[in-house]
């Protein structure tokens, strides 16, 4: 017990080190950018993905995947994934290089095409994620944050789209783990401001990072949720930029 | 008894009256909960087998909350940068809402096309173009979309189209009145016009127009009802006792409608109407009484007491056989109509015991002078009478032979008596709805949902989609169904735009692939459940006619059977030797020429003959294209160039290298070497060793034998297509829409998956799991309350003449006087349906209560009648003497009546609604004949048969 309070008040510390003593809102979510699409993430991660899609009435579709993402602090990241089941998608490879650079083989064609970018409030795979919830995008490049409110664990932010975003949430409400600096819990609300969706995050410390391993994202007008559990997560293997082509994309999955 | 009741009523007279008011104040308060409710799904009975799918498919689908929302800008420029727009942000709204299930419009139809290097699947107007080019452009595209055009816009282009399909769970008029409507308007520029069709807003204006109606019309049933008592009273209290009669009666039958929460609909605007035509004429008969003996006397309480227990027998009578005609109501399994029957009932049995309670108390409490009022009570009648009466003396047979020959002269009309049971047909003619349909049915295809529920084990199955999309091009295929669109459209397409063939993929595995760009895309919803186990093929009927609806249904029905009733069988080609696979691919082309028809005659061409096309494919399959013939080199060669020239080529070569590797691919078509083996071989003798991997190789090789059989396959489509072409219009082959689908049919003839039924088989195959295949939708659920209706109507005849018949035997004590009873109205009734027929009026919810109202109203006249006879029989008068003296007594009430009931059903000429319309023209006419009738041809029968009265003839 003990032992934990001095964790907590160390990273306190340390934390507040990093932002001084006033701290605000702005400043949370920079770091929160920073650890997860800045220089302070890793620099690769590979790891298999489980998707528990369950629908309103109860229907439970699983999807298993294995992405391998690449950080590049200047640009977009990329992003691999290659699907494992179920057996009509093994195989299928999705290849994200920017928002606009996406590719997609499709094994039982074996065709690889280009996509273009699909409507980012679109469901991602039918889940409750769409392509704007699973993207590596930054929040503060659209999002003003300030303090809501804070308690031992974590600062509540309130996010405010900044004029002009292209964004499908209008206010987003964050919690910030004061341990992990990652958020741990989100309210999603569309632009009519009426709440939308909630997402909870549960990150995991590995190597000197730390990584989101279960994300659970509730649709709320619709009844339905999805799971995403990460495993076999490795980072910073440092993973060859080749893994990120069209010619790697047609690899199946061995 | 009776005696002592109204003894008790006189005594008691102020206590009678106070109840009477606390109880209408009661019922009065009631009437808060009184709600309209016109979804005739709530009509039929609930474990009616097409409701229950009907359900089913809305709940799963949506499809039944479907409101087709068809707009034209003022200036005709749909395609503006500022209507777009307005579009644009009017879906986006109307799809964040959680009470819509789904909003398909231009602006987010799902676009799927072709961009450099790959596909892209996209709302249609994701970006809104500004330049005048830029948008003529984006018009062109829609104008050449199969899917948009007479979907989301007219094919001139000038009117646009969005179908909003409501939550199953919401209250359907609700959403679109405070929802769907309001978002729309506010919206779109007002100069816009708008127009709704479909469930939702039918019924909403249907709940509109009966509510207006109901409150225009009690003003004029006011006014008639004073009129007509004033006429016959001229006195305060004749006009004012069966008027409060009247209202109490309506108060209280309303008030426990609200008590029970049953809904107003359509038809009840009759119920008042009814209640104040029929309710009155207690009264009247009350009030007649109690003035013909009353006077200022001291025993003028006695005299009440006693006139109000003569009266009662004939009035309760008389309550009897009305409600006999309403209770005749109650077996119907349409619930508008049984409960209409129950709440009329229920308001003649309140206006009954009110006339006899009411009045007799409130006539001793209000006293005043009434002696003059009797003496002018329709005394302008008797010299009608007088001739009336020498007539029927002196042409009894006349009269007989008349009616005969009417009978004979008009029974036409009794089968050529049209039903409508379809809301849209009922509004006024310039309304809102009405001018909807039009327009849906003259650019849209219509508005009234036709689907075909399939339920099987998985709709990722190719055999599957293959199945549906047969059902999909019939439905195409016939002029009653419009646009019709199905899961297997969209895998179609999707592989058009990837693969370059419009087809459903050979096994589950390509669909599996394909699926991906589905995956999450809202479209989904509305043709397959979520579990993948149920679809529909969705299509829309265009005419509202329940004739034509009715056509439609058995149409499809008969496809269904026919196909259906064998089982689909599915082969993998793979697994038969070479005769087995022409045998099979020789089948499956006759298969498919069936779908090839159907394609052919939706784009409006004239299908190919089974003997001249046949043949051709049969000669194409036994010479089924190889890869050393020419058009399989070209194919397969230009495939192998663009895969080894790629820049993401699994092997990293020099280009001389890939040359090599190229020309010995193409060596390979020559010698038919062109298994994966075969070019594994070739690339392990040309990919340098430090290169060389043994797995990339084999999928590069699995990728060049794929190329192959790919090329084989295009290579028959372009040949067999080429055959066809010689045998339809140019105009046709020149269609590229047509094309697209016409060559993917022919690729499925060439590729590895057959499916037949099993009577076409020539082997037994892998069985397509079809658990059920039905029809559904809006316009067979029509179909059904159609059916309803009619047996409702045949129904309620027979056991309203039986009921009716029954009560004078037992009155009568003869079966004789029974038989001559009912004729008068029985032949009523007959000239009443046969003027249906031949003036065109349909059978719909309210004229299918013609019948019991008119046994229940023109018994009345029949039993006055008869039963005067069988008085003056008691008397001692002979059959003659007893008719005449009948005629002039009765006649005259039998005439006061029928003019006051005609009085209230005039009324019912001023609803906005045809079924009450027509109801309220035609009751007028049905009361006149029923007087008539009463007053002739009853007569003549009594004069010419002469049937026992007391013990006399």
């Amino acid at each position: 017990m003990n032992k934990k309070i001095v964790i907590i008040c160390l990273s306190l510390f340390l934390f507040s080190m990093g932002f001084g003593w006033d701290v605000t809102g702005n400043d949370i979510l920079k770091k929160v950018d920073a650890l997860t699409v800045g220089d302070e993430a890793p620099k690769d991660t590979q790891m298999v993905m489980t998707m528990k899609i369950v629908s309103s009435s109860g229907n439970e579709k699983v999807r298993e995947l294995k992405t391998w993402t690449k950080n590049n602090p200047d640009q977009d990241d990329w992003r691999l994934m290659k699907f494992v089941s179920p057996p009509d998608v093994r195989d299928v490879g999705f290849l994200t290089l920017s928002e606009e650079q996406m590719y997609l083989y499709l094994p039982e064609f074996h065709r690889i095409r280009r996509i273009a970018s699909h409507n980012k409030s679109d469901r991602f795979m039918g889940s409750d994620f769409s392509y704007e919830d699973l993207g590596v995008a930054s929040f503060q490049k659209y999002y003003e944050a300030e303090i809501m409110n804070e308690d031992e664990e974590s600062w509540i932010l309130k996010l405010s789209k900044k004029p002009g975003a292209d964004k499908p949430y209008e206010k987003i409400e964050m919690w910030v783990s004061k341990e992990s600096n990652l958020p741990i819990k989100m309210k999603l609300y569309d632009s009519s401001g009426e709440l939308w969706k909630e997402e909870l995050q549960e990150n995991k410390s590995f190597d000197s990072y730390w990584i989101p391993v279960k994300i659970t994202m509730k649709n709320l007008k619709e009844g339905s949720w999805t799971e995403l559990t990460m495993k076999e997560i490795q980072t910073d293997q440092g993973l060859d930029s080749e893994l990120f082509t069209p010619r790697y994309l047609k690899r199946r999955i061995r | 008894m009776l005696n002592q009741l109204f003894g008790f009523i006189i005594k008691y007279r102020i206590a009678v009256v106070l109840i009477i008011i606390i109880l209408t104040c009661f019922f009065g308060f009631q009437m808060k909960n009184l709600y309209f409710e016109n979804q005739m799904t709530q009509w039929v009975p609930e474990d009616d087998p097409v409701l229950k799918l009907l359900l089913h498919t809305g709940e799963l689908f949506g499809s039944n909350q479907l409101v087709l929302i068809t707009f034209k800008i003022d200036n005709k420029q749909a395609f503006s940068h500022q209507t777009l727009t307005q579009v644009k942000f009017l879906t986006e709204e109307l799809s964040q809402n959680d009470q819509i299930f789904l909003v398909n419009s231009l602006s987010n139809s799902p676009y799927i096309t072709q961009i450099p290097g790959g596909i892209e699947v996209r709302d249609f107007l994701e970006n809104i173009p500004e330049t005048k080019d830029k948008l003529a452009e984006l018009k062109k595209s829609a104008s050449s979309k199969d899917t948009l055009v007479n979907n989301v816009i007219s094919s001139d282009g000038e009117w646009l189209a969005m179908s909003v399909f409501i939550d199953s769970q919401e209250d359907l008029i609700e959403v679109f009145k405070e929802t769907v409507k309001p978002t729309i308007e506010k919206h779109l520029d007002s100069q816009t016009e708008i127009y709704y069709s479909g469930v939702p807003s039918d019924a909403y204006f249907a709940n509109e127009f009966v509510s207006s109606d109901m409150k225009n019309m009690i003003p004029l049933i006011v006014i008639l009802i004073i009129t007509v008592l004033y006429l016959s009273f001229r006195h305060w209290k004749g006009i004012v006792f069966p008027f409060i009669v009247v209202a109490i009666a309506v108060i209280w039958t309303f008030g426990v409608m609200g008590m029970f929460r049953s809904p107003l609909n359509l038809i009840s605007p009759a119920i008042p109407v009814l209640l104040m035509a029929l309710g009155s004429a207690y009264g009247i008969h009350v009030v007649n009484t109690l003035y013909s003996q009353s006077d200022m006397s001291t025993q003028r309480l006695t005299k009440v007491q006693s006139a109000s227990s003569q009266i009662a027998t004939p009035v309760v009578l008389a309550g009897l056989t009305t409600m006999a005609g309403f209770v005749s109501f109650l077996t119907v399994k349409l619930k508008i109509i049984s409960e209409f029957g129950t709440f009329s009932a229920l308001g003649i049995f309140f206006a009954v015991i009110i006339s006899l309670v009411f009045i007799p108390a409130a006539h001793v409490i209000f006293k005043g002078k009434e002696t003059t009022a009797q003496k002018r009570h329709m005394s302008y009648l008797t010299p009608f009478l007088k001739v009336l009466l020498r007539f029927v003396k002196g042409h009894k047979k006349f009269i007989l032979g008349i009616t005969l020959v009417l009978i004979l002269g008009l029974g036409y009309g009794l089968f050529i008596i049209k039903r409508q049971v379809n809301f849209s047909q009922y509004y006024p003619k310039k309304s809102n709805p009405r001018v909807a349909l039009e327009i849906a049915k003259e650019h849209f295809g219509g508005s009234f949902p036709l689907t075909v529920y399939v339920k099987g084990e998985s709709f990722k199955s190719a055999a599957l989609l293959r199945t549906i999309r047969r059902v999909s091009l019939y439905l195409g295929s016939i002029p009653e169904a419009s646009q019709p669109f199905s899961l297997a459209d969209f895998i179609e397409e999707l592989n058009f735009q990837l693969n370059g063939r419009y087809h459903i993929p050979e096994n589950d595995r390509g669909v599996g692939n394909l699926w991906f760009f589905l995956e999450g895309r809202d479209e989904l919803n509305q043709i397959v459940s979520n579990d993948l186990t149920e679809s529909q093929v969705f299509s829309r009927v265009s005419n509202s006619e329940i004739e034509y609806m009715r056509r439609t249904r058995n149409k499809i029905n008969h496809f269904l059977e026919q196909e259906y009733s064998k089982k689909p069988y599915m082969f993998n080609l793979n697994d038969f030797n070479e005769n087995q696979t022409q045998k099979l691919r020789k089948s499956e082309a006759g298969y498919i020429l069936d779908e090839i028809n159907w394609l052919i005659q939706s784009y409006e061409g004239t299908s190919l003959k089974k003997e001249s096309a046949l043949p051709k494919f049969h000669s194409l399959i036994q010479d089924f294209p190889v890869p050393k013939d020419d058009d399989v080199r070209m194919r397969a060669s230009s495939e192998f160039k663009n895969t080894i020239y790629s820049e993401f080529f699994d092997f990293i070569i020099s280009d001389n290298i890939k040359k090599t590797l190229f020309q010995k691919c193409v060596s390979s078509l020559s010698e038919s070497k062109t298994s994966v083996q075969d070019f594994e071989t070739i690339l392990k003798q040309v990919i340098p060793e430090e290169e060389y991997d043994d797995e990339i190789a084999l999928d590069v090789a699995s990728t060049f034998s794929f190329r192959v059989t790919e090329s084989i396959r295009s290579a028959f489509t372009e040949r067999a297509f080429k055959e066809i072409s010689s045998l339809i219009d140019t105009d046709l082959t020149n269609n590229q829409n047509l094309s697209k689908k016409l060559k993917g049919l022919l690729y499925e003839i060439a590729d590895n998956m057959v499916i037949l039924p099993e009577n076409e088989a020539p082997f037994k195959g892998n069985l397509v799991q079809i658990s059920r295949i039905e029809q559904s939708g809006h316009s067979i659920f029509m179909t059904r309350l159609d059916h309803f209706l009619y047996i409702s109507q045949i129904q309620s005849l027979i056991l309203a003449l039986v009921i009716t018949f029954i009560l004078i035997m037992i009155m009568s004590r003869s079966f004789k006087w029974g038989l001559i009873s009912i004729f008068p109205i029985g032949f009523t009734l007959y000239v009443i349906y046969s003027f249906l027929g031949l003036a065109g009026i349909p059978l719909d919810f309210a004229t299918i209560m013609i019948a019991g109202v008119c046994i229940g109203v023109g018994i009345d006249y029949v039993i006055h009648f008869t039963h005067g006879i069988r008085e003056k029989a008691k008397q001692g008068y002979g059959i003659e003497e007893a008719v005449q003296l009948v005629f002039m007594e009765k006649g005259k009430a039998i005439l006061t009546n029928s003019l006051a009931v005609m009085t209230g059903f005039v009324v019912l000429l001023f609803s906005s609604m045809s079924p009450l319309k027509n109801f309220g023209g035609v009751m007028v006419g049905a009361m006149f004949l029923a007087a008539l009738s009463s007053l002739t041809i009853l007569p003549s029968l009594l004069l010419i048969f002469k049937p026992k009265i007391g013990g006399k003839k």
